[in-house]
């Protein structure tokens, strides 16, 4: 038996009956595991690779209008005349839209009064929203139910419904064409944040209050020294959409504010549209569009992992 | 037996006057309800005051003849309503012409859905690995730009017109001269294209989280028994993923139904592309027939606080309970 062996293994290639079937066996076994484990690599590979060009196609299909928006926006009006499709432009650092948008549209305007609303109606509202909650998720307070439905039934009337009363009152007390029909209605009540509020101080344990309770503490010291401490992932989440809902938001804006000096973003953007669409200068209505978008897609690329994390708490509880 | 019964019952007795007095309201409680009626106390006066008082005012609107400019008003009952249903006056054929356009624009709903169930599935599997982090965040960035920008650039996507140069992206790649922003279907596909591919983004990522947080050992199990992917995907994925559907289903439609940027920009107030919104803003503020856009207001809302109710009664699984 020895001698064979070594004798086929020193000849491997001599004609051997005994050897070629042995050689065979371990080809098929070999063969058998390679091909189902490279088939089960090629199917995922082939499967990697479609499932990343089908993602890569609908990614540009969603991002193409913001490609669009950018390269026209570098383009001269002659450019853009020449061939309205064709978006490349010939000079990649023709700010000159830029300039002309910040200069003759006065954007900046725009940014302060968008601001102004931001900086007014979120810590405020903020506030309030998380005060109420604390008292419907912690609180002893009578009819609670009854309270919180009434509250949630805001939720329901679109802002449609609303339009013709509110216009009518701000015109009798001379606040159309200023901000505050964009402020004063949303300072002390943000129904969503405050039912996302009192969803997540639902998770915080109840003994924290009753401790302090014990300890005599007063309501409103515990809801600021205790539950706002706490809260303040919840506040983080929910602010940065509520910055996003007032940063996009058109109908209302539209409405109520008529005089450049006092339009918000989106309102300003969309009267530069109307003027300047019909007009030889159409590329600077892109270069404001990108001003427009520009700081919620920086503040997304930065929180971005934040972001998508709220949303998907915010909506798949509230 | 006996002693211990008598026992209890001795303790009940004892104990029962006790919680009596445990149960009458005392200083410190009585303190609590006041401070937590104080902090409830500016939402309801402002909700009152900017919501529940505007919606009366609509109410009383719609159910009378109001004159902005004298202040005159004649109750008349529900000839707005009747005004609005008719198809013989101009006024009622605009309205149910931007009920249809409103109804049509629901379409996108479903189509967005599916694509960004399709991208969370894509996403999720196993060849998207070390990439889908990428094409979540490219996915959901349109949906962080303003309605307004995404807007006016679409329009200029789809722009028709005398010759290919004069005219925007699609009719150039596919070579045809569709009036994408002047006639009514057209007008109202763009629309829609418009808006699935929009929409897409936010449903994905929602999807996507979902999808994350449903156990592995439903796949496990599945793969014992020897479930194929696409069996894995209908009967574990996604009756897992009902309520996300249904809440994006929702979401969507009602948002779809208020939607006035799409006519007022989009469209560019064009007849054939005005919805519900845009008719009320029209006939409202633009005509000053308040009354008749109070009654288009109240249709709206109706339908819209159905759709609402319907979405609490159904999802209480994740919604808050009292």
């Amino acid at each position: 038996m020895k001698y064979v062996d070594e004798t086929i293994l020193r000849f491997p290639l001599v004609g051997n009956n005994n050897s070629s079937r042995r050689k065979n066996v371990g080809a098929d076994e070999l063969t058998e595991k390679d091909i189902r484990d490279r088939k089960d690599k090629i199917k995922g590979i082939i499967g990697g690779i479609i499932s990343n060009l089908i993602l890569a196609f609908l990614a540009f299909l969603v991002l193409f209008p913001l490609i669009f928006m950018v390269l026209s926006s570098l383009r001269t009006s002659d450019e853009y005349f020449a061939r309205i499709a064709f978006m490349f432009p010939e000079n990649w650092f023709n700010f000159d839209n830029y300039k002309r948008v910040i200069v003759n549209a006065n954007l900046l305007v725009g940014y302060k009064n968008t601001l102004i609303i931001v900086v007014a109606v979120i810590p405020c509202g903020t506030l309030f929203a998380a005060m109420s909650a604390f008292s419907f998720a912690k609180l002893k307070l009578r009819h609670k139910q009854f309270w919180l439905l009434f509250l949630l039934s805001g939720m329901m009337v679109p802002g449609a419904v609303l339009l013709m009363p509110r216009y009518i009152a701000y015109q009798t007390i001379g606040w159309i064409d200023t901000l505050l029909p964009l402020i004063i209605p949303h300072l002390f009540i943000h129904v969503g944040t405050m039912f996302f509020f009192i969803q997540y101080m639902k998770g915080i344990p109840s003994e924290l209050f009753e401790a302090a309770k014990i300890d005599g503490c007063s309501t409103f010291r515990m809801f600021l020294q205790i539950m706002f401490p706490l809260l303040l992932p919840a506040v983080a989440a929910q602010d940065i959409f509520w910055f996003m809902g007032i940063w996009n938001d058109y109908f209302a804006p539209s409405i109520y504010l008529r005089s450049s000096e006092n339009m918000t973003l989106q309102v300003m953007m969309a009267s530069l549209n109307s003027s300047y669409m019909g007009s030889g200068n159409q590329t600077i209505v892109f270069a404001g569009a990108v001003l427009s978008c520009l700081p919620m897609i920086i503040v997304y690329l930065i929180l971005q992992k934040f972001f998508i994390k709220s949303m998907s708490i915010g909506a798949v509880k509230g | 037996m006996s002693t211990f019964v008598n026992e209890f019952e001795l303790d009940q007795v004892a104990y029962k006057p006790k919680t009596k007095i445990k149960k009458r309201p005392n200083k410190l409680l009585k303190r609590e309800r006041g401070v937590a009626f104080l902090f409830i106390l500016p939402p309801v006066i402002s909700f009152s005051v900017f919501t529940v008082i505007p919606l009366l005012v609509t109410l009383v609107l719609a159910f009378g003849d109001f004159n902005i400019l004298t202040f005159e008003y004649k109750f008349v009952g529900f000839q707005n309503f009747a005004t609005l249903l008719n198809n013989n006056t101009v006024a009622g054929r605009t309205f149910l012409d931007s009920v249809v356009t409103t109804l049509c624009f629901i379409i996108e709903v479903p189509i967005a859905i599916f694509l960004g169930l399709l991208c969370a599935t894509l996403a999720n599997s196993k060849g998207c690995k070390k990439t889908n982090t990428v094409y979540r965040i490219l996915l959901y960035l349109p949906t962080v730009c303003s309605a307004v920008a995404a807007n006016i650039i679409w329009r200029i996507i789809f722009l028709d017109g005398a010759s290919p140069d004069s005219s925007g992206v699609i009719n150039n790649i596919f070579d045809i001269t569709v009036q994408w922003t002047k006639e009514k279907v057209p007008l109202i596909t763009a629309i829609i294209i418009k808006n699935s591919i929009n929409g897409m983004g936010s449903a994905m990522i929602l999807y996507y989280a979902s999808m994350c947080n449903i156990s592995k050992e439903y796949y496990e199990a599945a793969e014992m028994d020897g479930a194929n992917g696409f069996q894995r995907f209908a009967h574990i994925t996604f009756p897992m993923l009902t309520p996300v559907t249904f809440y994006l289903l929702i979401m969507r439609m009602s948002g779809c139904l208020q939607s006035y940027a799409d006519s007022a920009i989009f469209a560019n107030g064009n007849a054939n592309a005005q919805t519900v919104v845009y008719y009320i803003w029209f006939y409202g503020l633009h005509e000053y027939n308040y009354s008749l856009a109070s009654a288009a207001a109240i249709l709206l809302g109706v339908v819209i606080m159905s759709i609402t109710i319907v979405q609490f009664r159904l999802s209480n699984k994740w919604v808050l309970d009292l």
